[in-house]
């Protein structure tokens, strides 16, 4: 199953906006996955497939063996589908 | 309903802030004005974003300063906040700020369903433009 892990500074804010966002479109697609949103502080980056973030956590994550989605605009939903559903796609390959 | 949840003592319009820090405490004070924190909650707000950076900056013209549950929330609420002039939070793409959505939370769950509306809200510009040009809390809060 695919893991999917959503990330911000204090856990409660972006990271779960992009964990609703996330489920919803994962939904809409009929794709399967665990979606977990957490703080910084708390994460272990090998946990995921693909983590999203805002942009600044993103240097972050550089070890990671999990792709690293950037969104700088929680409000556009659609630009989260295209490039989450693109990124499904590359691992599935 | 975003109404439920946001107020119209929960909206300030035309803010006058020199720095982000400026901004961000005048919306914790909004917060501590409906009694949805302790005064100490202002200061991690602000910390947060010394110590992790700008990740708050959610969307162009947008932020959403917030601490964790335990940094002093006393309830989960909603503000929001214009600015006269926009900020900078040194954001590479998404400033300057001008809209200010201040969050406290106890838990990460009742404020979800709201954050989530009020995000596809904002995300429709003719929305956005109205709610960034509204003159009274009044009129801001008719567009929510």
């Amino acid at each position: 199953m695919l893991r999917i892990l959503t990330v911000c500074g204090a856990g409660v804010g972006s990271s779960m906006m992009l964990k609703v966002f996330t489920q919803q479109i994962l939904s809409n697609e009929n794709i399967e996955a665990v979606v977990n949103a957490s703080d910084i502080g708390s994460i272990n980056p090998q946990d995921a497939d693909i983590i999203i973030t805002t942009t600044d956590f993103s240097n972050l994550f550089r070890n990671t063996t999990g792709r690293v989605l950037q969104i700088d605009n929680l409000t556009d939903k659609e630009n989260l589908r295209v490039q989450l559903l693109q990124c499904i796609s590359e691992i599935e390959k | 309903m975003i109404t439920d949840f946001i107020k119209e003592d929960h909206i300030k319009v035309g803010v006058k802030a020199d720095t982000w820090q400026d901004a961000v405490k005048q919306s914790g004070q909004l917060l501590l004005a409906i009694d949805a924190i302790e005064e100490r909650y202002i200061d991690a707000m602000i910390n947060k974003v010394v110590e992790l950076g700008n990740y708050i900056v959610i969307a162009p013209g947008i932020a959403m300063p917030h601490a964790r549950p335990e940094d002093g929330a006393k309830k989960t609420a909603i503000t929001l906040m214009t600015l006269e002039e926009g900020v900078s939070f040194g954001h590479e793409k998404n400033d300057p700020v001008t809209l200010i959505v201040g969050l406290s939370a106890v838990d990460n769950k009742l404020h979800l369903e709201t954050l989530a509306s009020l995000m596809e809200l904002l995300g429709n510009d003719e929305k956005l433009q109205s709610i960034l040009n509204s003159k009274t809390e009044k009129e801001l809060y008719t567009h929510l």
